[in-house]
């Protein structure tokens, strides 16, 4: 048995190479690099593949199947047996000769995932967004402020909700392509609706930018978060403080 | 005409339909429950048969002698990581020296590269076009750069308190929230789509 101490200094030592070579991607490409990332691949894969036996397919298809065929089981026989009808379907698909007896299966996942999507759409995203955006301006603020004599507040709330107004309609707009045929004219879109695109666009960009701002620094604090990791590391190699 | 995939198209316009009104009528929740459970298992089986394609694809590369020495390096990672973990569980020492000492730091890392690619790739936008969207991105990325925090340890309180709340909490939010409402509509449309039988994303 190697003690706890070897292994957590010995991992350290391995995590801090393993950060050194997939860092050193900023300057190329490098076969050492590859063979790292096929490392993450592999112990990614195994440790998702892993989770899920452990915790989904042992416990809902393994351990009922076995208290079944033990006859000491109080489980609904047509349920255990519809798991192992379509878990045994699905594995047809390893072999391209069977593969075709696992596409009812896979069907089922499909119509399955477009129901609880379009669910999902409409109760998590579409529904509280709207919510979201007929409370776009804030009245009880707006309120207070013209009561407090704040004149310059009111205005200030009234705009930032037209602000955020415009910003929503008209990014709805620059994804909007429909367009009228004038007889033999090629179909135009509506002026207002260009226009209104056009701002579309602008917001758009600000918005993916904020985006974009948000990964860069999140970036940024795992690669300060590295190079700390690799000065400390360092400096006890060294035995320096 | 000739249908094509009969059973895999009713199987998925059946069992969709059921889960969509198992939310709207509470007499279908039992059974809807049943069809999620079958659905989660499926999933991870479809999980499953993922990593032993992975394999399966990597072995056929190392007797192929197509790039053997990473496929080799790949499968042995995955072998180890999924046996260890089966065996001694996700919480065993051995699991937990994998994931905090191999499977993090190169996680960490990766994200890293992705704060020098991404600067990278924001300065090549501007230089390649100089468009308005361009320009708006590039402007409006500096100044919330700037307002992130303090710069060489001064802050700029007009950048930090006021602007970028103002590009985060106006700007952005309602356009992010024009963007999320489009996603919705096209998911829902993609859905239904599906439900009518018109895209059959599952074979023949």
């Amino acid at each position: 048995m190697i003690p706890a101490e070897l292994l957590a200094q010995v991992g350290i030592l391995v995590a801090a190479a393993l950060t050194l070579v997939t860092l050193s991607y900023i300057f190329g490409d490098h076969p050492i690099f590859r063979v790292v990332l096929h490392i993450f691949i592999g112990a990614a894969a195994g440790y998702a593949g892993a989770i899920a036996v452990q915790d989904v397919i042992f416990p809902q298809l393994i351990f009922p199947a076995i208290e079944l065929a033990s006859g000491a089981s109080t489980l609904d026989t047509v349920d255990v047996g519809m798991r192992l009808g379509l878990s045994a379907l699905l594995l047809t698909k390893l072999s391209p000769h069977t593969a075709r007896f696992g596409n009812p299966v896979t069907a089922m996942l499909v119509g399955v995932g477009a129901a609880l999507a379009i669910g999902g759409a409409i109760q998590g995203t579409l529904l509280p967004q709207i919510n979201s955006s007929a409370q776009i301006f804030d009245v009880a603020g707006f309120d207070l402020a013209l009561q407090g004599g704040y004149y310059g507040e009111s205005l200030s709330i009234v705009l930032q909700g037209m602000l955020a107004l415009l910003a929503m309609v008209s990014t709805l707009a620059y994804f909007h392509f429909g367009a009228e045929g004038r007889g033999k004219q090629t179909p135009q879109r509506n002026i207002l609706v260009d226009v209104l695109a056009w701002a579309g666009s602008v917001f758009i960009a600000i918005t993916l930018a904020t985006l974009f701002s948000g990964v860069l620094l999140s970036g940024m604090g795992a690669l300060t978060e590295r190079l700390d990791f690799l000065y400390k590391t360092l400096s006890v190699l060294l035995g320096t403080p | 005409m000739k249908l094509r995939a009969p059973i895999s198209t009713a199987v998925a316009i059946s069992f969709g339909l059921l889960v969509l009104l198992g939310i709207f009528i509470p007499d279908l929740a039992d059974f809807r429950n049943r069809i999620l459970n079958w659905a989660m298992l499926l999933a991870a089986m479809a999980l499953l048969l993922g990593l032993l394609n992975l394999a399966q694809v990597h072995w056929q590369r190392i007797r192929g002698r197509e790039t053997p020495v990473y496929s080799a390096v790949l499968l042995i990672a995955m072998v180890v990581t999924f046996a260890v973990t089966l065996l001694q569980g996700s919480d065993s020492e051995t699991a937990e020296w994998i994931f905090n000492y191999l499977v993090v730091p190169i996680e960490t890392s990766l994200m890293a590269v992705l704060a020098v690619s991404l600067t990278l790739a924001a300065a090549r936008v501007f230089q390649q076009r100089t468009e308005l969207m361009n320009t708006v991105f590039i402007a409006t990325l500096l100044l919330l750069l700037i307002g992130a925090g303090p710069l060489f340890g001064v802050e700029l309180p007009y950048f930090t308190r006021v602007l970028n709340p103002y590009i985060n909490n106006v700007l952005a939010l309602g356009a992010m929230r024009g963007l999320l409402i489009g996603v919705a509509l096209g998911t829902i449309t993609t859905g239904v789509r599906i439900l009518i039988g018109a895209d059959r994303p599952y074979g023949a």
